[in-house]
């Protein structure tokens, strides 16, 4: 009870307290609220999230889109070629290389915007493909639109048509026209819609918040990293998801990419150059990489953490070690797994540490607020 | 004994929030994807026995809430709708830990008092002690948040402000300053001070005018920046309880219909009420130390984190991986999402507890649908407060296995013993050998 007393004993402790606290939080807010007009003046901190989103988006993306629907067009030029006997098979399969190359500078903006709206991803790369399904369709002859069955369509259904003869029936030219007719109109719409309207709503969607274009991309960056790089070209065929455990390696050769003709690794060295350019926003001018503003400046610009390394330097580590795992792995990589797989697993460590960095280092440091509508106080 | 109108004042707004609060749950449609969808729920284990309220007891219980906040506010039939809307409202809270928030539990100990409270008895002076009980209670709030606020990431480091603030750069008018690292800091150490010192001045008759325009402007530039709710609100309303009773008299005044009648009489200070705000106090004031009897760092280990106004102290994201292994040997990987909401698996991600829970809860569902006797395991990446990403807990305990009760948590890695991602693949066999799984 006196406890309770003392506590409401009036005017003992108030007077205790200066009032300069007081004064400095009253004039604190005074001194915040009356700065409105200044939001252009120089400072510390990343400010430069619509130069960031421009080179992201007039340097990189659309590039790269542009680029893949040329290369795919191309392919489509070089196949009715064939079919006239005006272009060698040899001709359309470095085609088909350029085009899986191309595809691989795509892959992290596959799972927002207009990629996403179109279905590109599971359209144009959904592997293993089904051969048995593929030689039906070939018998068929009809077009239907893939529904959920993306596993006879697509880059890889191209491919084992491609490679599985020497010489191509018409019946088998029909098919390969058909399916990369299909991608081509895909990735038109993909672009158009990139260039008509979607990248203009990206540029100007700023903020880190949820549904941020920083937000979208870093999320489709991360995603599809972790199925399509580390687990669709490393992890699968060698029957690890998630973290990894190396207590039940197995090999699979014909989960790999590009299982026909062989050129896996070129498509993941591709993919793994795309992911570290995009993190340090560089692009290429003729052929000569030109450095960009990009998440590294962002994550720079959080300054120096209280606790260890800087976080850009770690991430940046990491890009070089996982570049040496992955260096080290060779082509046919369907051959390579089963004589070598620790070697895969070791580099599907080092490639799963970077998402480890990326997900919860990086996008709490660049502020990227959780996706959540509900009320939290905290915790 | 006092005049009680301070307390008639609380009772009347707080009845009026708790159906501004449900009716925006209810608005929201939290009620289908915070009660009813979820695949799973995480209750608290001491209150583990309620069942799963369905589509019937869960509108019953809004309906409960509804009337037992009209109750409140109006003071009619008080005690029963207090009671009910006690009842009701906590039960909701204790369905889930996924969605703990300080302020619920605030609503519920408010609410709780007022149960044995005299606040609808506008025509009687009450006994003093219900007043100042209320008073001591508020007051213990500020205090203790400002107390929690008095750690190393806080004020030393301006965490997780620092990690919070920026992104509201392009925030109008006042956007601007959150770029600046020295924002945070004065956020950090103005937040801290004012709780520390808010029960003093709002005590203080000479002072409390000039101070309650900070307890809103404060309030406000919290709700502002923060998704915490009507927690602001509440304790704008809450916070006027230190007014005179002369002065909420005044307030009422200017509404004809609600001005607070003339005293006509007393009611006499219950012996039992002296026990009861005594028992009260001493654990309201203990519960929150609980903390002291577990090493390690608080905010790593949250073991007796919650129900003790730890508000806005941490920004830990994670990112969790949990495995399953069965008597064959077969090991798989969780997919989160198939059990979890995104909220929860957020929360999952980062809570010992939790995680310890839904491996739990994974066992049992195995158990049950695919008669699979299985062990868990998860590998958790945490970041607490702008510190790099570690290994939360042991990724090799069956945390099928481990009990979740109040003692020392030995499945979480202390803090210091930092296990990074880069470094974590050339311990990882040697950890898995010398584990039991």
């Amino acid at each position: 009870m006196n406890l309770i007393k003392q506590f409401t004993n009036k005017n003992t402790v108030g007077k205790f307290f200066p009032s300069v606290f007081f004064v400095f939080i009253l004039s604190y807010l005074l001194f915040a609220c009356s700065g409105g007009s200044n939001s252009d003046s120089s400072n510390e901190d990343f400010t430069e999230i619509p130069s960031l989103l421009e080179n992201y988006c007039d340097n990189i993306i659309m590039p790269s889109f542009e680029e893949f629907h040329n290369n795919i067009n191309s392919f489509e030029t070089l196949l009715n070629a064939y079919s006239n006997s005006e272009a060698s098979l040899d001709d359309c399969r470095s085609a088909l290389k350029n085009v899986r190359l191309s595809w691989q500078n795509i892959l992290p903006f596959l799972q927002f915007g207009p990629a996403l709206d179109h279905f590109l991803m599971v359209n144009c790369n959904t592997y293993p493909t089904d051969t048995e399904q593929i030689e039906q369709d070939i018998l068929n002859g009809t077009w239907i639109d893939p529904a959920t069955d993306y596993n006879h369509f697509g880059l890889p259904a191209i491919e084992y048509i491609l490679y599985s003869n020497e010489t191509h029936s018409e019946a088998q030219i029909n098919r390969l026209i058909m399916l990369t007719n299909h991608l081509v109109n895909l990735s038109s719409s993909v672009y158009n819609d990139w260039s008509n309207s979607y990248g203009l709503t990206f540029k100007s969607n700023t903020g880190t918040s949820a549904g941020s274009s920083v937000s979208l991309l870093v999320h489709s960056y991360i995603q599809v990293y972790e199925t399509r790089v580390r687990n669709g070209k490393l992890g699968y065929p060698i029957n690890v998801i998630g973290m990894g455990t190396n207590a039940d390696l197995y090999a699979y050769p014909n989960k790999v990419e590009a299982y026909f003709s062989g050129y896996s690794l070129d498509l993941l060295d591709e993919a793994f150059t795309t992911y570290e350019d995009l993190y340090n926003g560089d692009y290429y001018v003729n052929g000569i990489k030109t450095e960009g503003l990009g998440l590294d400046d962002f994550v720079k610009s959080k300054g120096d953490v209280p606790y260890g390394i800087p976080l850009d330097n770690e991430i940046s580590d990491q890009f070089s070690v996982a570049k040496n795992a992955i260096q080290i792995l060779d082509n046919p990589l369907s051959s390579f797994v089963e004589t070598n797989i620790t070697d895969v697993f070791s580099a599907y460590i080092e490639l799963q540490a970077l998402v480890v960095l990326w997900k919860v280092d990086m996008t709490s440091s660049i502020g990227m607020i959780f996706d959540n509508s509900y009320d939290n106080d905290g915790d | 004994m006092v005049d009680g109108a301070p307390l008639y004042t609380l009772r009347r707004l707080f009845g009026a929030l708790v159906i501004f609060s449900t009716l925006r749950f209810i608005y929201y449609g939290w009620i289908d994807c915070q009660i009813l969808s979820p695949i799973i729920s995480f209750p608290y284990e001491e209150f583990s026995f309620l069942p799963r309220p369905n589509h019937l007891a869960t509108t019953m219980l809004f309906i409960g809430m509804l009337l037992g906040g009209l109750s409140i506010m109006t003071g009619k039939l008080f005690k029963i709708g207090t009671t009910l809307f006690f009842m009701c409202f906590t039960y909701i809270e204790l369905l889930d830990k996924t969605y703990y928030l300080n302020h619920y539990y605030f609503v519920s100990l408010i609410a709780f008092l007022l149960i044995f409270s005299d606040a609808h008895k506008e025509r009687y002076r009450i006994p003093k002690l219900q007043l100042n009980l209320f008073k001591f209670m508020i007051g213990l709030v500020y205090f203790l948040a400002g107390f929690a606020k008095l750690n190393s990431d806080w004020m030393i480091n301006a965490q997780p402000l620092s990690l919070w603030l920026p992104p509201h750069a392009d925030m109008p008018f006042i956007g601007w300053i959150f770029k600046y690292k020295i924002t945070a800091y004065v956020f950090s150490w103005g937040g801290a001070l004012f709780d520390l010192s808010a029960p003093f001045f709002l005590m203080s008759n000479r002072l409390r005018i000039w101070f309650f325009p900070v307890v809103i402007l404060f309030h406000f530039m919290t709700w502002l920046l923060f998704p915490i709710g009507i927690f602001p609100w509440v304790m704008i309303c809450c916070a006027t309880i230190f007014f005179s009773s002369e002065e909420h008299r005044k307030f009422w005044s200017h509404f004809k219909s609600l001005e607070l009648p003339k005293i006509i009489g007393r009611v006499n200070l219950r012996p039992f009420f002296k026990v009861f705000a005594v028992c009260f106090l001493i654990i309201q004031i203990l519960f929150p130390f609980r903390y002291l009897m577990y090493p390690g760092n608080l905010f790593w280990h949250e073991s007796g984190y919650r129900f003790s106004w730890r508000v806005m102290l941490i920004e830990k994201p994670s990112f969790a991986t949990f495995y399953i292994k069965d008597e064959f040997g077969i090991e798989e990987e969780v997919i989160l999402s198939d059990w979890l909401t995104k909220q929860q698996e957020k929360m999952v991600s980062s809570q010992p507890d939790m995680i310890v829970q839904f491996a739990h809860i994974l066992k049992e569902k195995y158990l049950n649908i695919q008669r699979r006797n299985i062990k868990v395991r998860a590998e958790v990446w945490s970041s607490l407060n702008g510190r790099r990403s570690q290994l939360l807990i042991d990724p090799y305990r069956n945390l099928a296995q481990v009990k979740n009760n109040w003692k020392t948590r030995d499945y979480v890695i202390p803090i210091d013993s930092i296990i990074t991602p880069q470094n974590y693949f050339k311990i990882n066999s040697k950890l898995r050998e010398n584990s039991s799984w």
